[in-house]
């Protein structure tokens, strides 16, 4: 569906993308995932056809998006990070000019609108101006107005940023359900967990380059070797703390107000062992348990020192 | 299919009441001045007869009021058609449609020049007039709206290109200000400094008719000079034509000719100056135009020029 090859973008001397190289299967939700500047958007914008490439080649349905812009637009529906909208333009006439944009008969517009307002959950506010919706709104807009020629590849850029958590989930709906009708969706985000849940492939760009690529439990498997245990003493903390010290496999102990984390490097039986110390010698264990991976962590691991 | 940026943009305008107002006080203070005019000129004769001369006049003023509204307004309304959209951030969202960038642009440039198309359009009535009490045939009524046109394009294409180059909405205008002042009064002072400056005695020692020529050719792109050679060409009357003619006094009849349809040269060289900004601005907003020049195609040439090289040693 999508693929993108040794993809380089340089500003003057600065390299925004960095021999950049990915796949997107079709059907998929694709996450890209990176800190602040790392060069998200100006791939999205390649691939949208609004930024041309130094170096490398973008395909999309075995179209070069840089020497087809023509093709390229008929098939991609594109979302920017932030986006205006028109004054005194009511909702259903701002959907009706972006479908003259792309050439959709008068005809087809009343009821193609209508169901993509549908999809949206702006229904009721057809009739409203569109520069009185709510950021929200207008981003479910924006991504309805993306949506109006029926393009086979999505890239949305953050389309979850300012919105409030109950927002977010209902976007993530919208775009399983656009999964569903066999769209190709590509988005990004600073928040990997909030990719993790709705991605059936992320990939983690940092400085222009891919720095991990898979599904999410691929990553995670890569990235996490240790353990971190997670223990809460319901009192006793300091004899606590001095037991776990003592021992060989513990490392990297990190002290809270209530409970303490740390890395475990050894065997079951080993951590087994530890808990059964810590309990003869009274100290009241309410909390003992291995935590799960932490995206955020892979995350801050994966994009370097800087961001740490 | 009507372009969807005019569409848009005229669904817009027409629905507040302030650009219908403004319409409406303009035709209702031209067509009351128009009135008092025909109205004062019947009585100034004591048979209610009427001067044909004081239509010429009536012609000739509101054709000029016009032109002016025409200069002063065009670059203040067309010159944010592209960098508003940019600071409005809906310029990408634009250029990410199947809208060629030439439909784009020209949806623009006939979206901000709508509203003065619609003025110079509804004084077409009290233009008419003029032809309902003699003096003057409605072509020509026509034509000189035809010409308004023409220079409300040509500074329009010109303001639309600044428009997709500099962010800033007001660099754009002060930029076509200024080039119109080099229009206006920079043609005339280029035409005639040099005849000031000169020795007399030295320009009859120089080739006259190719200082003819240059003066000629100087004031064509003159909006004001053709102004008024078109009105000198409808009403016989002398305002510019024959002061050149005079001035100039040549015996080329290619050049007395032109100087004679300095407004047709004029409308000539809008045409082209507007095609050549269209253009031009089509380049500056596709986003992906530099691959042909760039890029992609660069290292073919390279190529290129290393083979010949080689085929050289
Ligand atoms: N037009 C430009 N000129 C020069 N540098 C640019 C330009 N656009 C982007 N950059 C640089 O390219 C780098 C990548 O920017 P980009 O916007 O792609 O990052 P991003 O991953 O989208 O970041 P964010 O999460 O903040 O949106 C940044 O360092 C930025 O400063
Ligand atoms: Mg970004």
């Amino acid at each position: 569906m999508l693929e993108i090859k040794d993809l380089v973008k340089r500003y003057g001397k600065f390299t925004a993308v960095d021999h950049l190289s990915l796949s997107v299967p079709e059907g998929t939700i694709y996450g890209f995932v990176g800190p602040n500047g790392a060069g998200k958007t100006t791939t999205m914008r390649i691939m949208a056809g609004l930024l041309t490439a130094t170096e490398g080649s973008v395909m999309i349905d075995g179209i070069d998006a840089t020497k087809n812009p023509k093709a390229l637009r008929e098939r991609i529906g594109y979302m920017p990070d932030f986006f205006g909208v028109y004054d005194n333009l009511k909702v259903t006439e701002y959907m009706d000019f972006y479908a003259g944009t792309y050439g959709i008969p008068y005809k087809e517009r009343g009821g193609m609108i209508d169901n993509l307002l549908e999809i949206v959950d702006l229904t009721h506010k057809k009739e409203f101006y569109v520069d009185s919706l709510s950021r929200g709104m207008k981003q479910r807009l924006c991504l309805a107005r993306s949506l109006i020629h029926d393009p086979s590849l999505l890239i949305l850029d953050e389309p979850a940023s300012g919105l409030d958590p109950r927002a977010r989930v209902e976007m993530k709906e919208i775009l399983k359900q656009l999964q569903s009708m066999g769209k190709t969706i590509v988005i990004s985000s600073h928040i990997l967990p909030e990719l993790a849940e709705m991605c059936t492939q992320v990939g983690i760009i940092d400085h222009g380059r891919l720095a991990a690529a898979g599904s999410v439990q691929e990553i995670m498997h890569r990235l996490t070797q240790k353990r971190v245990i997670y223990v809460r003493p319901a009192a006793e903390m300091e004899k606590m703390l001095r037991i776990l010290e003592e021992q060989p496999a513990v490392q990297g102990l990190v002290e809270n107000t209530l409970d303490a984390e740390f890395d475990f490097d050894g065997t079951d039986e080993e951590l087994a062992g530890i808990l059964k110390r810590l309990v003869l010698a009274d100290v009241p264990v309410v909390a003992f348990r291995e935590k799960e991976g932490n995206l955020e962590e892979v995350f801050m691991r994966v994009t370097g020192g800087e961001s740490v | 299919m009507m372009n969807p940026v005019l569409r848009r943009e005229a669904v817009t305008s027409l629905r507040g009441w302030k650009n219908f107002a403004v319409l409406t006080f303009y035709l209702g203070v031209t067509a009351l001045g128009a009135g008092m005019v025909i109205y004062t000129g019947m009585f100034d004769n004591w048979d209610f007869s009427f001067d044909p001369q004081i239509m010429m006049v009536l012609y000739v003023v509101l054709a000029a009021v016009q032109m002016a509204l025409i200069t002063l307004t065009v670059p203040a309304l067309t010159a944010g058609s592209i960098s508003g959209e940019r600071e409005r951030q809906t310029l990408d969202l634009l250029l990410v449609t199947k809208m060629s960038s030439f439909s784009i642009v020209m949806g623009k440039l006939l979206a901000s020049l709508a509203f003065i198309l619609l003025l110079i359009v509804g004084t077409l009535p009290v233009l008419s007039l003029v032809f309902y009490f003699g003096g003057i045939k409605i072509s020509a009524v026509l034509l000189m709206v035809g010409f308004m046109l023409m220079t409300a394009l040509m500074l329009g294409s010109i303001s639309v290109f600044f428009s997709c180059i500099f962010k800033r909405t007001v660099v754009s205008i002060m930029l076509v200000y200024i080039i119109m002042g080099v229009l206006c009064l920079g043609t005339i002072l280029a035409a005639v400094l040099p005849l000031a400056v000169r020795d007399y005695n030295a320009v009859n020692m120089i080739n006259l008719e190719s200082e003819y020529w240059r003066i000629a050719l100087t004031l064509i792109p003159n909006p004001g000079v053709a102004f008024f050679s078109l009105v000198d060409a409808q009403l016989g009357s002398n305002i510019v034509t024959r002061e050149l003619l005079s001035m100039l006094n040549s015996k080329n009849s290619a050049l007395n000719w032109i100087v004679e349809n300095i407004w047709m040269m004029n409308m000539l060289f809008d045409a082209a100056v507007t095609a050549l900004f269209i253009a031009l601005s089509c380049r500056a907003i596709n986003p992906v135009r530099e691959h042909r020049h760039g890029g992609a195609e660069r290292k073919p040439k390279k190529e290129r020029k290393k083979g010949k090289k080689k085929e050289a040693v």
